[in-house]
């Protein structure tokens, strides 16, 4: 009885605390934070890749998302489609003249079974198309793969993404991160600056 | 009232990004402007027709001839001023020429 007693009170304390930090940091900064979709990185889900170019890597992921159950058997012929018709490049320049740049790609809920943010980070860059600019061409060393099953959720996961990549020292970092742990570990623990 | 309508490809919903930004800086700037957010391959030419402005995340082709002004939105999606305000400013001007 007791232990359960101690154990809720120790989850009502650390709630307080986690929503305080948030709010701390909110009105610290004016920022918003990966906080909100801190829960959506799995360390399962983080790698460390160097692949051949962009359908390589959509291949290799979608085939152990798929293994995992994480998205359904079409989940990379979609993707590798919709990466044509829509692409998900983000030219970095505009943040940082020294910092590689970064794709979001994704696909419709339809092939997704869950939620979440896969995490890569490439060897040696690939060629993406700008999502703003479809015609322009650019390099791309750190993908987020968004994997959403809810039409209309996940409206943040974009904004946070991006402010978290507009912000020069968090990509600086990432590159110097050399493990899939220390990278997990800065995506989902650390007070990341925004 | 100006309509304006913003567009991307399904999925993360980015064309609710570029309604809440249009929205909210142009109401900064003294413009009364309300924005729908929809899927690119929902958009027929009757619907084109009833928006005074296109805002799509990209430079987008159709099978029939777009009559509102286009201003590409997708500098937005970054959330800095350096990207966002010249979409702002060529939004502000095409409000402008609008005569409304």
């Amino acid at each position: 009885m007791n232990t359960i007693l101690m154990s809720l009170l120790r989850n009502g304390i650390m709630a307080v605390i986690q929503q305080n930090r948030i709010r701390f940091n909110l009105l610290d900064k004016g920022g918003v934070y990966l906080d909100s979709i801190k829960s959506l990185f799995d360390r399962e889900l983080i790698f460390m890749e160097d692949a051949q170019d962009q359908e390589d890597i959509f291949n290799r992921i979608g085939k152990i998302l798929h293994e995992k159950g994480i998205v359904n058997g079409d989940f990379t012929d979609a993707l590798i489609e919709r990466e044509q018709n829509h692409p998900t490049g983000l030219d970095l320049k505009p943040v940082a003249n020294d910092i590689p740049n970064a794709a979001i790609p994704h696909t419709e809920t339809e092939y997704c079974h869950s939620k979440h943010i896969v995490f890569v980070k490439l060897s040696k860059p690939v060629l993406f198309k700008n999502m703003i600019a479809p015609d322009q061409e650019m390099e791309v060393k750190y993908l987020f793969f968004i994997i959403n099953n809810e039409k209309g959720s996940q409206t943040n996961v974009l904004s946070e993404l991006m402010g978290f990549l507009t912000v020069a020292d968090n990509v600086k970092t990432l590159e110097t991160l050399e493990s899939k742990d220390e990278i997990y570990q800065f995506l989902t623990e650390q007070t990341i600056k925004n | 009232m100006i309509k304006i309508l913003a567009a991307c490809g399904a999925g993360i919903n980015s064309s609710h990004q570029i309604k809440s930004g249009i929205e909210e800086e142009m109401k900064k700037r003294g413009y009364d402007v309300h924005v729908d957010a929809v899927v690119v391959k929902d958009i027929n030419e009757d619907m084109m027709n009833q928006y005074d402005i296109f805002a799509p995340i990209s430079k987008m082709k159709f099978s029939f001839e777009v009559k509102p002004p286009v201003v590409e939105a997708g500098p937005i999606l970054y959330r800095i001023p350096a990207m966002a305000d010249p979409v702002f400013d060529e939004l502000e001007s095409v409000i402008k020429k609008l005569d409304k």
